[in-house]
């Protein structure tokens, strides 16, 4: 630090100076810095505000003797424009994850944001919003998040840590080495720019996009093929025919979102529609994309190559199907003699429609070039066809090679200073291996939500702001942007955006920079200016904006060149296809097996471990809370002589992992997979020491796929906090008693021909009067002849199981999360979950789902057993529960034939620390301990609907008026609910299908929720 | 007091001495009294247990069930404080062993009901050694059932007054559909009427201890209890038209008491519970659980106490045969379960009876059959029956066969019901354990303290059949 620094540091005094800074430019509007506040840089000193409570504590108590002190509460003076107490406002806003930007609509009351909801007026999201979307609020109200920053491990100021970090840019690039700003992945056009000026302003100084999650191979192969480096994205509602290679593009994919939007929009056939896509899944994993598939195909990961060959074979050398270069005809093989009727089956399929193949994004770029070759025989690749160039993932060009060329870097000691900008490769990467690569970095900076493991190796770190507290902007896959606005202040007073950061250090490095942008507010907002002004036509730029973010969406028309396959590389990809073999070695030491790593469904790739509704969710396809497992055929389980629980070793080139084994129906044999998010070791309480760190097996630079692996047995066991175990419908553990009753399933041609087929398998409905098929009851039924009669649909073909609906569900009725001690005691307190039953052999059987709440039962079980009444029916036709009447005999919840009801064994909210009390919403009762919940239905919806008709002078509520939680998140639109009374409604209409069952309907209860049968569309030839 | 006393002496007739009355060579039956005691050794007998110091050995025990019951108490307040999590309990069993020990413990206090009023009304004279300490094992047994509906619901603070129909400003009312409600009130109504009778049948024993206490506090509180009672006519005539009186109020509860327990789960819709088979089966049950728990406290008290005059071989037998009976009934309402799941066609109840024979709960499921079934088959033998320690055995088995049987019901249908995803399993915790163990503790701690305070024997009801005492009537 030069004297001239020191001196500025010490000497400014007055606003017009601090003006200069946009630390101190944020907090002109606080009357006193965060600085200032009570937590004292030494502990022990009195600050203003502790003298001032003391000196008002002793006033009360000399004025008052023994009395309270006097508090006041003083109402709201002038009353702040938009914001009502009780009434809710929304605000549209954008998430990200990783590149894939989704446009929100953000429930706020008395100015905190309580509920996240997907914007309607979204192209990509349609107001639909996934389960980390919805769970990224509990972030913000986050306990663990830092309040300060710190520097040398004691606490600072946001403005000497900027300060210190240009000092170290400064004297690094005055000894000639490289400053590095390593960044995540994102989807924002002013991220994008600032990082441009960032590289500009400060000296020797590049930004490196380096996410945890790095999977180059669709982007690398677009860009040999066409000259394109993005990750191009399908419109799967175009297509009639799917196939997935290893794809989880419904589950892990960032993008799963919209194209399960689009899937399941498919997948709602009626005897009237019978239009419905047909989905075929090659994967070897058990994915929950592969459970929703019509045909699901188990290969091991080496035979993924092969199969695209053999199908590019029949297709284009068999067949004569469409045209490819010479180069790549040679590369193809026929395949062999056991998948063959296989490959012309689906052959057959793919070129008699418009059909499209996904491949699974952590596969190498030789395999997505097959499928890219293949979609472009098919015909898929076009303008307005199923694979656009004008739809892509924005800024998804292939990061692997700048990845490499940083990682030489900083190897070779050129590096000087790394600023870790939302990035924690301290966690993403195996722990020798980062440690290797820090070891010659002097300066290691750290800009993040969380102190996390990365800011452990940092000299300096800053708590950056949440996104609900930021702005920012985004670009989406259609190419429309959105504005990231804020919906709350800074929680922690003073705290700066990662932009402003970035700002910050740049001005404290030159006075001169940013300039006329000191925040990232002013920089968002220029960038608009310039780059979206102009074509809006509007004059006013501050209309424009106002408009902007008050309907998060501006439509951008999207530009792509057109895809013109370049032969010589389809030729040399196919070649190296068919080259490539994968091997898996094994040594004396242990077992070796394909191993995948993928990311975590709940979890992703960590950045969100800390939330307590993501780590327990159940994972969709093994149901696991918690911790990750390594997931494993039972035949690879007999081989290895392991069982459930059993915990073994997973090693690699890169590192090791102790996980424990699950055995999971429909994995290939000899292949081994877990997820990523877990095993953490810092960034919360909740994140931490949960599971096992699965990057520290990933050599890189991808950190997902398979590699080979090694495993061993410890000898040590453990019980996984599953919510469900694999049960199937009939079959083992059964005793011959068949139930495949409960679940309706049909094939599509079946269900045309003769849609009772899904019938068949009714049990007698008990208690019937043989002349009228009238139930008897010996009570007079509820009267529902005027006003609402609340009623549900739920579509099991269209549902694809992403739990969207759980989260949502969690996060608007204050649900608790348990821990993992209690889900290991059966006591998950989620009001909906997804039933998944197999059907078919365990090596890979077909999958149901059934999202299983409160059906609402005409006759409810559970009410008549309340011996204090505090569960009743309403004239509405709800099930309802009193809280406060509740005294917990359980009884209810014994004489539940669904178990949908939850009690509160502990008082689950006790632990809740400040400012986690803010993300519950207000209209509903956080309950304590002793007490039984269940779905209400969103009652409190339905009677805020209610107050705002009865405010118009009506009676009956509008269809559409209210949306449940779980109703307004599903993507797959799987959930109608409304009022079944009005024959027109939304909810009467979806009821009258020929789908249609009650779930135990033999029991006579009768549900007000109907479901729809799961209907397949299976290949019924055998060579169509 | 000498009034007293000569009356007492004027109702017996006049046989002071004792075995001046030959036993009744007309009867080919055993006598219910062995030996030739007089009227005067029952009253000795009987007193000298309450009116000599606690051994050692009985302050030893009441130590020891004292501090088993403390450390129930403990466990109690602990889950009141913390929250039902502590136990075991979770989604789907959401009741274990809260309402098995409750059913348990209701079940055990049908004997003592059974015998002092069924048995009264149909004049089994035998009846009367064991009538007072079996009554008193129903009180303690119904106190220790009555604690597992409280404490059981997930707010008892509010669940102890909530559950009773109490006017109040909210007009809030309980829910008479409710089986629990129904509990409330027939369990509410054993217990009054239980300890109505058994305090009834003690007056006239209160008022010979009070005569005979020495001590002031003895005499006092023998003077409280037995109301003034001098033995005139007058209040012979009338305590036994009482006694009469409560012994037909009793005898309808004997078989409502279960079959209102057996309701909570016949009227529910889970399979397994939703048998209508449940009212008989299970008040056999409870006879069965009453009269083991009765053999395996007898056999101990009549040993220690010096009762074997009067609490014979021939008792032991009777409810023997009661035991072997019973457990029959029981056995065949176990098969008929089977039978009747078979036989509906309904695969849901199939399920659980086949599941609870083989599935993951099948250990408890055979302990149950084993206990309940086969083992009392050993009494068709005289020899076993008339065999003391054999009995006892046996009558543990009993006690825990029982036991099984409502854990088998409750968990093994609650464990595995209709959609299979919300299948789970049940382990209990130390708290579930401690507090059953409290329960036994408080239970054998309130019989110690009977046994020594409060007359073991009805001396009253003794005298009365002493040999010779109704000379005109012969022996029945």
């Amino acid at each position: 630090m030069s004297d001239t620094d020191r001196s500025k540091k010490t000497y400014w005094k007055s606003f017009g100076e601090l003006g200069k800074d946009p630390a101190i430019l944020e907090q002109l509007g606080n009357e006193f810095p965060p600085d200032y506040d009570q937590f004292g840089g030494d502990g022990s000193s009195i600050t203003r505000r502790t003298f001032m409570g003391l000196m008002a504590a002793s006033a009360a108590l000399a004025a008052t003797g023994c009395r309270r002190p006097e508090q006041e509460i003083v109402p709201y003076v002038r009353k702040p424009e938009y914001i009502t107490p009780g009434i809710s406002n929304h605000f549209a806003t954008a998430f990200t994850l990783q590149n894939f930007a989704t446009g929100l609509l953000v429930r706020s009351r008395e100015g905190r944001p309580i509920k996240i909801e997907g914007n309607d007026q979204c192209p990509v999201s349609a107001g639909k919003s996934t389960h980390i979307a919805q769970a990224s609020l509990l972030a913000l109200y986050d306990p663990d998040r830092r309040l300060r920053p710190t520097v040398s491990n004691s606490d600072s100021t946001p403005l000497n840590a900027m300060r210190r970090m240009a000092d170290a840019i400064r004297e690094v690039s005055e000894e000639g080495k490289e400053v590095r700003i390593v960044v995540d992945e994102h989807a924002s056009p002013s991220l994008v720019r600032l990082y441009d000026e960032l590289e500009r302003m400060l000296p020797n100084t590049r930004v490196i996009t380096w996410p945890a999650i790095v999977a180059g191979g669709a982007a690398e192969a677009n860009r040999q093929l066409f000259d394109t480096d993005a990750i191009l994205i399908p419109d799967l509602s175009r297509a009639d025919v799917i196939l997935g290679i290893d794809a989880d593009f419904l589950g892990t994919d960032p993008e799963a979102l919209y194209h399960i939007r689009n899937f399941s929009s498919r997948r709602k056939p009626e005897p009237s529609s019978p239009d419905m896509n047909r989905f075929y899944a090659v994967e070897a994993a058990m994915t929950m994309t592969g459970s929703n598939a019509d045909e699901r195909i188990r290969l091991t990961p080496d035979a993924f190559d092969g199969f695209l060959l053999g199908l590019l074979h029949e297709i284009v050398v068999v067949r004569g199907h469409g045209t490819v270069d010479a180069g790549v005809r040679s590369a193809l093989v026929p395949p062999a003699d056991d998948v063959l009727p296989l490959i012309r089956r689906i052959a057959g399929d793919l070129i008699t429609h418009s059909s499209v193949v996904m491949v699974g994004r952590h596969l190498s770029a030789h395999t997505h070039a097959l499928g890219m070759i293949l979609n472009h025989t098919l015909g898929a690749v076009a303008d307005d066809g199923i694979i656009d160039p004008r739809r892509a993932l924005p800024y998804s060009n292939a990061k692997t090679m700048a990845i490499e060329a940083f990682r030489r870097e900083m190897e070779q000691g050129e590096v000087g200073a790394v600023i870790f900008a939302d990035v924690n490769p301290a966690y993403s990467l195996p722990a020798d291996s980062f440690r290797t690569l820090i070891a010659n970095v002097q300066y290691r900076f750290s800009l993040s939500l969380y102190a996390d493991e990365t800011s452990k190796f940092c000299s300096i770190f800053i708590p950056v702001n949440h996104y609900l507290e930021s702005w920012g902007d985004v670009r989406k896959i259609d190419g429309s942007e959105a504005v990231v606005q804020p919906l709350i202040a800074p929680l922690n007073e003073g705290q700066l955006s990662l932009g402003d950061v970035l700002i910050g250090i740049t001005r404290a490095f030159d006075e001169g920079a940013f300039r006329d942008t000191p925040a990232f507010y002013d920089f968002v907002r220029n960038r608009w200016r310039e780059e979206h002004l102009p074509a809006s036509g509007r004059s006013s730029f501050d209309g424009f904006w106002h408009d902007i973010l008050r309907s998060g969406h501006w439509a951008v028309e999207a530009t792509g060149r057109q895809l013109i396959l370049n032969n010589k590389a389809a030729a040399e990809l196919s070649a190296q296809a068919a080259k490539h073999r994968v091997t898996v070695a094994a040594t004396d030491t242990g077992t070796a097996v394909h191993f995948g790593v993928f990311p975590g469904y709940a979890l992703y790739d960590g950045r969100y471990a800390n939330l307590g509704w993501l780590m327990e969710l159940p994972d969709p396809v093994t149901k696991v809370t918690w911790e990750n497992v390594a997931a494993l055929s039972r035949s690879t389980a007999m081989l290895l002589g392991v069982e459930q629980g059993d915990v073994i070793t997973v090693t690699t080139g890169a590192g090791e992992a102790s996980l424990p084994v699950l055995i999971q129906p429909g994995m290939a044999d000899n292949t081994v997979i877990t997820h990523t998010g877990f095993g953490r070791r810092e960034g919360g309480r909740v994140a931490a020491g949960k599971g096992s760190n699965a990057y520290a097996l990933m050599n890189g630079p991808e950190t997902i796929g398979y590699q080979s692996a090694t495993l061993n047995i410890t000898g040590n066991k453990v019980r996984i906090a599953t919510t469900q175990d694999h049960h199937s419908l009939s079959g083992d553990g059964h005793h011959g008693i068949d139930r495949s009753d409960i679940v309706k399933e049909g094939t599509l041609a079946a269900f045309l021909s003769n849609p009772a087929s899904l019938y068949e398998k009714d049990l007698p409905l008990y208690g019937t009067e043989k002349n009228t098929d009238r139930p008897i009851s010996i009570t007079t039924p509820h009267d529902y002849s005027s006003g609402h009669r609340w009623g549900m649909t739920i579509d099991t073909s269209a549902c694809v199981g992403c739990h969207a609906c759980v989260t949502a569900c969690q996060s608007e009725n204050n649900i608790p999360v348990v821990g993992k001690e209690q889900v290991l005691r059966g006591r998950e307190m989620h009001w909906i979950r997804i039933d998944r039953y197999y059907s078919g052999s365990e090596d890979n059987p077909d999958t149901l789902l059934q999202p299983m709440l409160c059906q609402h039962c005409e006759k409810a079980p559970c009410e008549n057993v309340c011996p204090v009444a505090a569960t009743t029916h309403s004239p509405e036709g709800l099930n309802e529960m009193t809280y406060n009447r509740c005294v917990g005999t359980r009884y209810c919840s014994n004489n539940c034939p669904y178990k949908v009801r939850r009690f509160n064994y502990l008082n689950y909210h006790k632990e809740d620390r400040d400012p986690l009390g803010m993300v519950f919403n207000p209209d509903v009762t956080v309950r304590m301990r002793g007490v039984m919940e269940k779905c209400t239905f969103c009652v409190q919806r339905i009677n805020e609907a209610k107050h705002h008709a009865k405010n118009e002078g009506r009676e009956l509520l509008q269809d559409g008026e209210v949306v449940t939680a779980c109703q307004q998140a599903c993507p797959a639109d799987a959930i109608v609910f409304g009022n079944t009374n009005d024959p027109e409604s939304a909810v009467s209409r979806s009821q009258t299908t020929e789908r249609g069952y009650h779930v135990l309907r033999e029991l006579n209860v009768v549900p007000s929720i109907t479901y729809k049968a799961r209907i397949r569309n299976t290949n019924g030839g055998e060579d169509a | 007091m000498s009034t007293v006393m000569e009356k007492d002496r004027q109702r017996n007739w006049n046989v002071e001495g004792g075995g001046t009355l030959a036993v009744d060579s007309h009867s080919l039956r055993e006598p219910l009294v062995e030996g030739t005691p007089g009227m005067k050794d029952v009253t000795e007998t009987v007193s000298r247990v309450i009116e000599a110091k606690p051994t050692r050995l009985w302050y030893i025990t009441v130590t020891l069930t004292g501090a088993l019951a403390a450390w129930g108490i403990f466990t109690i307040l602990y889950t009141t404080f913390t929250g039902i999590g502590v136990w075991g309990n979770n989604q789907p069993v959401g009741w274990a062993w809260d309402i098995t020990n409750f059913v348990f413990w209701i079940g055990i206090g049908h004997a003592g009901t059974l015998i002092s009023a069924i048995l009264f009304l149909f004049r089994q004279k035998w009846r009367t050694a064991i009538n007072r300490s079996a009554e008193a094992m129903t009180i303690f047994a119904v106190i220790c059932a009555l604690i597992f509906p409280i404490i059981h619901t997930g707010r008892p603070w509010v669940a102890v007054y909530w559950l009773l129909p109490l006017p109040n400003q909210m007009d809030l009312w309980v829910n008479f559909r409710s089986p629990l409600l129904w509990d409330v009130f027939a369990v509410g109504t054993y217990f009054t009427v239980s300890a109505l009778f058994w305090f009834v049948g003690l007056v006239p024993d209160f008022a010979t201890l009070r005569n005979r206490a020495k001590n002031k506090i003895g005499k006092w509180a023998f003077s409280f209890f037995s109301m003034g009672w001098t033995g005139a006519n007058r209040h012979w005539h009338r305590y036994e038209k009482a006694y009469l009186i409560l012994a037909g109020i009793s005898t309808p509860l004997v078989l409502s008491v279960h079959t209102i327990v057996s309701f909570d789960f016949a009227v529910s819709v889970i399979p397994g519970w939703h048998t209508t088979i449940f009212p008989p089966y299970f008040v056999a049950g409870a006879i069965f659980s009453g009269f083991g728990m009765v053999l395996t406290l007898m056999i101990i008290a009549r040993k220690l106490l010096n009762l074997e005059q009067f609490i014979t071989i021939k008792h032991i037998e009777n409810m023997n045969k009661v035991l072997m009976a019973t457990g029959l009934m029981v056995g065949y309402a176990y098969g008929i379960e089977f039978f009747i799941a078979w036989y509906s066609g309904n695969p849901y109840e199939r399920f659980v009876f086949i599941n609870r024979a083989l599935g993951p709960y099948g250990w408890a499921y055979w302990t149950m059959v084993t206990c309940n079934v086969l083992i009392p088959q050993l009494f068709w033998f005289r020899k076993i029956r008339r065999h003391l320690l054999i009995t006892w055995i046996i009558s543990i088995f009993v006690n825990i066969g029982m036991w099984f049987e409502r854990f088998v019901i409750i968990v093994t249908s609650l464990h595995r019901d209709f959609l299979p995803s919300s299948w789970g399993m049940f382990t209990p915790t130390w708290v579930d354990v401690s507090i059953f163990a409290g329960t036994v503790g408080l239970f054998l701690t309130l019989f110690l303290v009977f046994a020594k305070y409060i007359p073991v024997l009805a001396i009253s009801e003794i005298k009365g059949i002493l040999p010779g005492a109704q000379p005109k009537h012969g022996h029945h």
